[in-house]
């Protein structure tokens, strides 16, 4: 049982009359790449600004890792690394002396080992005595992060952390989340760039202007993942049909012609499918399937919830 | 709270402008010394007294002439006077130490020390805000009045070290070229218009210790200034301008400060509280030193305060 490192209960930011964001509850478990979607002005950095202090809370309670960030905030905050949007730094020093900054600014010891550990590991060894305004973005992306997991906090979080970065600064970026989250720590991203987050998290929670509208435990769930549509190839269409029609009833089918046939199934179904083709003497020569993207399921949620909105 | 400190001074001490300040103040001392240097004789008349007895025998002699007017008379009297004076006091007029030196010039340079330091301390808090880095400075394990209240320290000990280095500079730079003279040495007065002789290191240690309250609560304004607005450039340039215009602010006031009561409550007219000193100057009815120092003592708690609430309560946006 991973214990939750965010704990965000009734989330409320109001600014005059206008509510900024409205009632946001969500947990993230250790382990756990957690990513925030909305549209650009759904609210998703009042959330994060909200998570980390720098704005105020009209309503609603934080835990990070069990420290209230009301009663504790200092407790909360040293379990906490950030990077709130773009990575800035003091661009007239060094890499170093910024890390040092940070480390400084620590409340447990960080050690010179620990800093050399992590300018290696975000492989800015060769740079890290520059000062950072000759930086590119990537690099600056990386010193970002390596300042905020330098105090090994358990909860990370970055807000829109792939803006301006090339697709190889993406990837790094990716790589380093999963190794992150694979060794204990739960990451909370923000980002209105959809197929990104799909690489990248494990769940999510969609906001639209200021309210969560829908939260997923996985996206990728082996067993019930939804998909789309799936094309058999196979040696005889009309034996086909009729296999699916006598034993997938509640199946449907999408398109069928001599060859090939396509149905709208989970895997877990479309193995089912392959056996009884099998045990029915008719070969199956290719097995097509198109995902449905996060994308999809993002206009499908919002635009449901526009529809019993009206 | 040391380790915050640090880090402000590791940044102010980054960047290249702090070095030019410092250097700046080094080469004003230098150059007033070059221009005192050039301005007065070589070194201290020691013929001072027979010279004065001179100048004075020529005075009466001119007196004695037929054809001048009462009105220079009168002159010639005063200068005869004075003259006599000084050799009465036993004060040397062409006196040039270290410590007139230090007494005439490192006095006005205080200046430049206002002037860097309400530059760097209204930058403190701003350049985080324009710079972006204030949101990666507020989500540390530190309540936000602490990572203040280090920087406020620091804007401190930054001001203390630009006065001590303008201080350090002018004594050794004065001895290299007047060498080292007599604390204790007279002189008249530089601010008065009578006869008033003082002991010319007294005179410049108070010159120093009365000018440092003001100087105290301007390098606290720019701090406030730096924390209310979110543009560097923009605090620094309001801070600047209250510096420039509070004399000339203060000289209006002043002169409507017997019309209107509730003037003297206003801040400016106490900043510079070397009038003081010799108090042969009046500020206004009433002004003494306690008073202005009370007055000072508010405004600054009032600034602080405000400064201190603001930071806590804002929400961080940029």
């Amino acid at each position: 049982m991973s214990e939750a490192v965010l704990k965000v209960q009734s989330l409320t930011k109001k600014i005059g009359k206008a509510t900024i964001v409205d009632n946001v509850s969500f947990e993230i478990k250790s382990n756990e790449i957690f990513g925030l979607l909305g549209p650009n002005g759904a609210g998703k950095t009042t959330i994060i600004r909200m998570i980390t202090g720098l704005i105020n809370r009209t309503g609603g309670t934080v835990m990070i890792n069990g420290s209230d960030l009301d009663h504790d905030f200092e407790g909360a905050m040293h379990e906490l690394g950030a990077i709130v949007e773009n990575p800035e730094f003091y661009k007239y020093m060094t890499g170093r002396k910024n890390i040092l900054h940070y480390a400084r600014m620590s409340s447990n010891d960080i050690s010179n080992e620990r800093i050399e550990e992590v300018i290696k590991l975000v492989k800015l060894d060769h740079a890290i005595d520059k000062k950072v305004k000759t930086y590119s973005l990537g690099m600056r992306q990386r010193l970002g992060v390596a300042q905020a997991i330098l105090h090994k906090p358990s909860l990370l979080i970055f807000d829109e952390p792939t803006n301006g970065l090339d697709p190889q600064g993406i990837r790094e970026f990716r790589d380093y989340l999963k190794v992150l989250a694979s060794e204990g720590v739960g990451i909370l991203i923000s980002s209105h760039l959809l197929s990104e987050m799909q690489l990248m998290c494990d769940s999510f929670a969609v906001i639209e202007k200021g309210k969560l509208i829908h939260t997923k435990e996985h996206i990728v769930d082996e067993k019930t993942e939804t998909i789309n549509e799936v094309s058999f190839t196979v040696s005889d269409g009309k034996l086909a049909k009729k296999i699916l029609q006598e034993q997938f009833a509640d199946i449907t089918i999408l398109k069928n012609g001599a060859k090939k046939i396509s149905v709208s199934a989970t895997k877990e179904q479309t193995a089912h499918i392959n056996r009884s083709f099998n045990a029915n003497d008719l070969d199956v020569f290719e097995i097509g399937i198109t995902r449905k993207s996060l994308e999809d399921k993002f206009f499908e949620i919002t635009e449901q919830e526009m529809r019993e909105s009206v | 709270m040391m380790s915050l400190v640090k880090n402000e001074w590791m940044k102010i001490f980054s960047k290249v402008s702090t070095y030019i300040f410092i250097a700046f103040l080094l080469l004003a001392a230098l150059g007033a010394a070059v221009i005192d240097y050039k301005l007065s004789p070589d070194e201290t008349n020691k013929d001072w007294k027979q010279e004065l007895n001179a100048d004075i025998q020529e005075q009466e002699k001119a007196l004695e002439a037929k054809e001048i007017s009462e009105e220079e008379k009168a002159a010639i009297m005063e200068d005869i006077n004075y003259n006599k004076q000084l050799l009465a006091d036993n004060i040397n007029p062409d006196l040039n130490t270290n410590w007139t030196y230090m007494a005439e010039w490192t006095t006005t340079l205080t200046s430049f020390v206002t002037l860097f330091v309400v530059i760097v301390c209204s930058s403190l808090v701003s350049s985080e805000f324009s710079d972006g880095t204030i949101k990666q400075l507020l989500i540390r394990p530190y309540k936000r009045w602490k990572i203040l209240l280090s920087k406020y320290i620091t804007s401190l000990l930054f001001a203390a070290l630009l006065l001590a280095s303008l201080l350090i500079f002018s004594y050794l730079i004065g001895i290299i070229f007047f060498g080292n003279g007599s604390y204790s040495d007279k002189i008249m007065d530089p601010a008065s218009f009578e006869f008033s002789p003082v002991v010319v290191g007294e005179y410049f240690v108070d010159m120093i210790v009365y000018w440092i309250p003001g100087f105290l609560v301007i390098t606290t304004i720019a701090f406030m200034l730096s924390t209310l607005f979110k543009n560097q450039a923009l605090a620094v340039g309001i801070s600047i301008f209250i510096l420039f215009a509070s004399s000339t602010l203060n000289m209006v006031i002043q002169s409507f400060i017997g019309k209107y009561e509730w003037l003297k409550f206003v801040l400016f007219p106490h900043l510079d509280l070397r009038g003081y000193i010799s108090g042969t100057i009046d500020m206004f009815d009433g002004a003494t030193l306690g008073f202005s120092m009370g007055v000072l003592g508010i405004y600054y708690l009032i600034f602080l305060a405000l400064t201190f609430l603001f930071f806590q309560k804002k929400d961080i946006t940029n």
